[in-house]
């Protein structure tokens, strides 16, 4: 058996993870609340996809966390840029 | 298996175990705090100890892989990069939501105690 | 052991489609439109986890930066600029919930047909058969035979670019239609020439700190995207979406005016036109020299044939470059990142500007 096999214990409590996270995000009252969640949200998706480059060995296909990484810190700047009420560009 | 790639095989399945436990105390600190600004706590825990450290431990997890051959670098190092991103950007991006969400009231501010933040604004001390 | 080894990417695949089709629906009936236009984020990150599983990074590297941030940047521009409710009357509570739950039972349903016929011929996913046409492709992608490959490990890059060269040079102009056609919509609208203080606009101290640190890292991570798009997955226009964060990070964090001291739009436009003519000069290369020798040749070749003989060299001292591949890529990096930062400047100049232009030429 591979060493990487260890890993299908931990990926479920991942998932329970996401899944609190969408719960969150499909019901908070505000949408601070749901722009946070949605954070988890892909920061924990990020983790997942390195730990299933891992798991599934195929190292290539890794530079789509850094990608998404970054898109979900812009989804927060856009986000708050919206919730100050100044001009876009200002 | 060499001794150093064991160590790293430990410390990596370490500090994925550490990430699966941080995402389930976030997911439910998430589920059950009252307002936005107490689930700020929770998704620190989130972002750095559920997501943070679990990159970091597969890419050592990574390194120790040697059935993948040459390529196994350029996995780990992939994960390097993007959990130096992590750490940077998810910080930063809470405190802009949080300074937004707080000056323009959007996000409800029920369960309170005190706010010493408001009470500087009054006081002219901090300006938006 | 190993049984739970293979039924974990089910597992992940019957939760990600619940929770994608679930936050779809809601996205749907939703009235407030941002929180409409979040939860199709959370849709879109969610099949970004599918298609990575189903072993498509370039895809990946697409619909990331596509519908997780350029698609809920532009609905939110045009939200803050408009209206924030939706004004028709939706269906009623009961009816959506209704619809709900008929929904999930459905996806809890397939979900568990899909495990059952897992368990029964454990043959399903990934497919272990290639059918012919793939076969070829992926032979003559990594079969390094000169006289039929397009020397590059990279199946996807060789397709888009060597053999179907023509549908994605037409496609490259769709999107440069899509900008001029902004560009004149946006016709002697410029940005404000004023002096600004660079504390007091755009966002706080620490944003500002950590957007100066990041925006070198990125452009680094997009331009190594764009230039190994020829050896791992990723390509010309996943480089470019990657580098146009920087753009918008600069924009919204500091301000259109501190951007405009690095882009300013006409610079934007040479330098796409420069891209674009990069892209035809390395489509008509071979066409160029066989003209000249008098020898056979075609446009979009990439490497010799059995009788067009003609081609560029597949590697430099021992590197690996793929002959027209990379000269692909790197222009479609510039053209694809000079695209969207046009598209960012011209929708982040404030709004008396603009409203002054129109008025103008109305009157």
């Amino acid at each position: 058996m591979m060493i990487v096999e260890y890993l299908t214990f931990f990926i479920p409590f991942y998932l329970i993870g996401i899944v609190m996270y969408v719960v969150r995000a499909l019901k908070g009252p505000t949408i601070p609340d749901t722009v946070l969640s949605i954070d988890c949200l892909g920061y924990a998706l990020a983790a997942l996809l390195v730990i299933f480059s891992v798991y599934l060995q195929s190292p290539l296909i890794i530079a789509c966390a850094i990608v998404l990484t970054l898109w979900i810190y812009a989804l927060d700047v856009y986000m708050s840029k919206y919730l100050e009420k100044k001009e876009l560009g200002e | 298996m060499s001794p150093i790639d064991f160590v790293l095989t430990v410390i990596g399945y370490i500090l994925i175990g550490i990430g699966a436990f941080c995402q389930i105390v976030a997911g439910m600190g998430m589920n059950r705090f009252p307002n936005f600004f107490v689930r700020l706590h929770a998704a620190t825990i989130a972002a750095i100890g559920g997501s943070f450290v679990p990159i970091i431990g597969c890419s050592l997890l990574a390194l120790s892989f040697e059935e993948l051959g040459d390529v196994r670098f350029f996995l780990a190092g992939g994960g390097f990069v993007a959990a130096v991103f992590l750490l940077i950007l998810a910080p930063v991006g809470s405190h802009l939501l949080a300074k937004a969400a707080y000056f323009s009231k959007a996000a409800v501010l029920q369960p309170k105690v005190v706010d010493a933040l408001e009470e500087d604004i009054r006081k002219g001390e901090v300006h938006e | 052991m190993s049984e739970l080894y293979e039924l974990i990417p089910y597992l992940v695949l019957s939760i990600t489609a619940l929770a994608s089709t679930i936050s779809v629906y809601l996205a749907i009936i939703e009235k407030d439109l941002i929180k409409a236009v979040l939860y199709s984020a959370i849709q879109s990150t969610f099949y970004a986890l599918i298609f990575y599983l189903l072993m498509v990074p370039d895809i990946v590297l697409v619909y990331i930066p596509v519908s997780v941030g350029l698609l809920p940047a532009i609905l939110i521009i045009a939200v803050k600029k408009t209206e924030k409710y939706e004004d028709v009357t939706g269906i009623s509570k009961t009816t959506s919930t209704i619809i709900l739950t008929l929904v999930v039972i459905f996806t809890l349903i397939s979900g568990y047909l899909l495990l059952l016929s897992h368990a029964i011929t454990f043959a399903i996913f990934p497919s272990t058969d290639i059918r012919t046409l793939a076969r070829w492709f992926l032979n003559t992608t990594l079969w390094w035979n000169r006289m039929f490959s397009a020397m590059s490990p990279e199946s996807v890059t060789a397709i888009v670019w060597d053999y179907r060269g023509l549908d994605t040079y037409f496609e490259t102009s769709v999107m440069y239609l899509a900008i001029i056609g902004a560009l004149a919509l946006a016709r002697y609208i410029e940005i404000p020439k004023k002096m600004f203080k660079e504390e007091a606009m755009g966002m706080s101290i620490i944003g500002k700190m950590a957007t100066r640190i990041m925006v070198p890292m990125i452009l680094i991570v997009a331009v190594s995207i764009a230039l190994h798009g020829h050896l791992t997955p990723g390509g010309g226009f996943q480089g470019g979406v990657t580098a146009a964060v920087t753009v918008s990070l600069l924009i919204f964090i500091f301000s259109v005016y501190f951007a405009a001291r690095f882009f300013k739009i006409n610079t934007a436009i040479l330098l796409r036109i420069i891209g674009l003519i990069g892209i035809i000069l390395a489509a008509t290369i071979t066409l160029i020299i066989g003209f000249l020798t008098g020898q056979q040749a075609y446009i979009f070749q990439n490497q010799p044939k059995v009788i067009a003989q003609i081609g560029l060299p597949y590697e430099i001292g021992g590197n690996l470059i793929s002959g027209t591949l990379l000269i692909f890529n790197t222009s479609e990096f510039l053209a694809v990142v000079m695209g969207f930062a046009i598209l960012f400047l011209l929708l982040s100049i404030p709004e008396e500007n603009v409203m002054e232009v129109i008025r103008g030429e109305v009157e």
